[in-house]
């Protein structure tokens, strides 16, 4: 198994003149359960379509399993689960029937596993994928990803239309699927709150670039928030990396990313959490660069 | 694979036989007792050989089931129908997006296309077989009697039926790929079908091959086998073949006076002649080539631009 589950350089994806991805380097750690994150139209769906193989790429290249999912689709999709956007399923079908489209479609597929995982979620075999609720499909979508017996699991947006209840058990249930062991996890999503339980890593995608790509606790822990007396911040700019800088009348908070220790006296240095990060990120605007140091 | 792919054209495959087993219902009650009428009446024998009597006894029969002609023009939908419902399910999956949970199963996108494909187009031609075989069967005596080569006979006979079917096939995939709209591309393919359907029928189909052209003059033997052709303009004309409006022979007898044998003579005299422009029935394979091509052709370029959008364009 390669080291890297999923690996981009130089990745980009035109639709017209528009690039929905960009300049995307990345690698995602096998054995991680990696968040992708961003604002809507931040070209996240455009990197899972990239990885699974539904779209190719306008210039550079990506790896699933140290593969190309387009190149070499027989050897690559046993081994992948992929839940699209919306999980899609065959509405018309019974949930049996869906199971049988699934055992029908892939070698490996393991029909114990499904079947006890419907069993658990009490969703009956006989009733028809479209009458289920909302929780009830995604969690059948998952469901038809693990009984691949997959290495890499791609979701696409999986809790984005879940009520919050719904949601912590689709991830309760991710969980104990990753704790059975041999599972990278990738999840897009634009809600940050939730994800820290669950994921390690963070891919932060924001105007079709890649803004971090980091474990989750080296990211918390090489940020602060600094507040203290209105002031010009390029001395800070120096050393550390700016991420997000705000000033009232008598004030000024900047979000950094800390290259080495971080020791002023004019500066209230506190801890900053993955969503506030995220936030300090995402308000950078267009003109943000990528981040590449916590990058590489 | 198979079996993903039957029970996803499983409701559509229901549809298309009920609308067959309705058209069989309506048409095999009519289709047994003209056959019974057409031996009782020695059709057959009047056809071969002819004999005393045979004009009136063949003429009666074609008058009598005349109206049988009539509903077939309304089946003419029947090859688009088959054409849209099988290639409906395709469109639906690009509707709803389940084509991201077939392509990224282990089956790689190119083997889906094919089987899917593969299974539409059989299941629409078999479809097309029936229908084709239900309408050459009850066509049978009348057949003997008109011939082949009129648009209502010809439409559903030979092998243009396939070919109609295919093009709606194509139709709807090409349309349904690009708009992803299950309802739209079948309303919109509906209506392209029967637009392409009745031009080639009324501007193209009667010039594969220049037609025969006959004049004769009133009160001899016309050419023969016209019972049978495809006609196109019969009529009065001209010595030279010109033809003439109905009116002008029309005044020329009411001024020759009543009698049936001077009418004749009141023709002649007045250099009136029988005109025909026609198809003859000798032509049907060649004229059901030319259109099968033309279809099958239109068919094959919609179905292979479809599978190359599908292929390279569709995420």
């Amino acid at each position: 198994m390669s080291e890297l589950a999923l690996e981009a350089q130089g990745l980009g994806k035109r639709y017209g003149k528009n690039w929905a991805l960009r300049d995307c380097t990345l690698g995602v750690p096998s054995g991680s359960v990696a968040a992708l994150v961003g604002p809507n139209g931040a070209g996240k769906t455009t990197l899972l379509h990239l990885a699974i193989g539904l779209a190719t790429p306008s210039a550079g290249s990506v790896r699933v399993l140290g593969r190309s999912a387009r190149e070499e689709p027989s050897a690559v999709l046993p081994h992948i689960g992929f839940v699209a956007q919306d999980h899609p399923l065959y509405r018309r079908f019974r949930l049996d029937e869906m199971l049988n489209a699934g055992a029908k479609l892939n070698p490996s597929w393991d029909e114990e596993l499904a079947l006890a995982r419907l069993e658990r979620l009490r969703i009956p075999l006989r009733q028809k994928v479209g009458t289920l609720s909302g929780g009830q499909q995604a969690q059948v979508a998952l469901t038809l990803a693990l009984a691949k017996r997959p290495e890499l699991l791609l979701l696409d947006e999986p809790i984005a239309a879940l009520d919050p209840l719904a949601r912590r058990e689709f991830l309760q249930s991710l969980m104990e699927a990753v704790a059975d062991g041999g599972l990278t996890v990738v999840l897009s999503s634009h809600i940050v709150a939730d994800l820290e339980r669950v994921c390690d890593y963070m891919i932060l995608l924001a105007g079709a670039e890649v803004q971090l790509a980091a474990p989750i606790d080296e990211i918390v822990a090489k940020h602060r928030v600094l507040s203290g007396p209105r002031t010009d911040p390029s001395t800070v700019a120096r050393v550390h990396s700016v991420i997000r800088e705000s000033h009232t009348e008598r004030q000024t908070t900047l979000v950094v990313r800390a290259n080495g220790h971080l020791y002023d006296t004019r500066w209230q240095v506190a801890e900053v959490d993955l969503e506030e990060i995220v936030l300090a990120y995402l308000g950078r605007g267009s003109e943000a660069r990528p981040y590449e140091e916590v990058a590489s | 694979m198979i079996w993903l792919t039957w029970r996803l054209q499983r409701l559509e495959t229901a549809l298309v036989a009920a609308a067959l087993l309705l058209a069989a219902a309506a048409l095999i009650p009519l289709g047994l007792h003209m056959a019974a009428v057409y031996s009782d009446d020695g059709i057959g024998a009047c056809l071969a050989r002819g004999g005393a009597g045979c004009g009136s006894t063949v003429d009666s029969f074609r008058q009598r089931f005349e109206h049988a002609g009539l509903i077939i023009p309304w089946l003419n939908f029947l090859p688009g129908l088959i054409g849209v419902l099988f290639a409906a399910p395709f469109v639906l999956e690009l509707e709803h997006g389940t084509f991201r949970f077939a392509w990224t199963q282990s089956v790689p996108r190119g083997r889906w296309l094919a089987v899917r494909l593969a299974f539409m187009i059989v299941a629409a031609l078999l479809a097309t077989f029936a229908l084709t075989e239900l309408m050459t069967w009850f066509r049978g005596p009348l057949d003997q009697v008109n011939g082949r080569m009129e648009p209502d006979v010809f439409d559903f006979e030979g092998i243009v039926p396939y070919a109609y079917t295919l093009l709606a096939v194509g139709l709807v995939l090409a349309l349904g790929v690009f708009t992803r709209r299950a309802v739209t591309a079948g309303g919109i393919a509906l209506i392209a079908y029967f637009t392409l359907r009745i031009g080639v029928q009324t501007w193209v189909r009667k010039d594969y091959v220049a037609p025969l052209r006959k004049v004769w003059p009133p009160g001899t033997q016309g050419p023969s086998g016209l019972d049978q052709s495809w006609s196109l303009v019969s009529g009065p004309s001209d010595a030279a073949g010109h033809s003439l409006p109905q009116s002008v022979a029309k005044q020329t007898l009411m001024a020759c006076g009543p009698s049936k044998s001077s009418s004749i003579a009141c023709m002649r005299a007045h250099h009136i002649y029988n005109l025909a422009v026609y198809q003859p029935a000798s032509r049907f394979w060649l004229f059901q080539g030319i259109e099968a091509a033309i279809f099958t052709g239109l068919a094959a370029a919609l179905l292979t631009f479809s599978a190359w959008w599908v292929r390279r364009r569709v995420s």
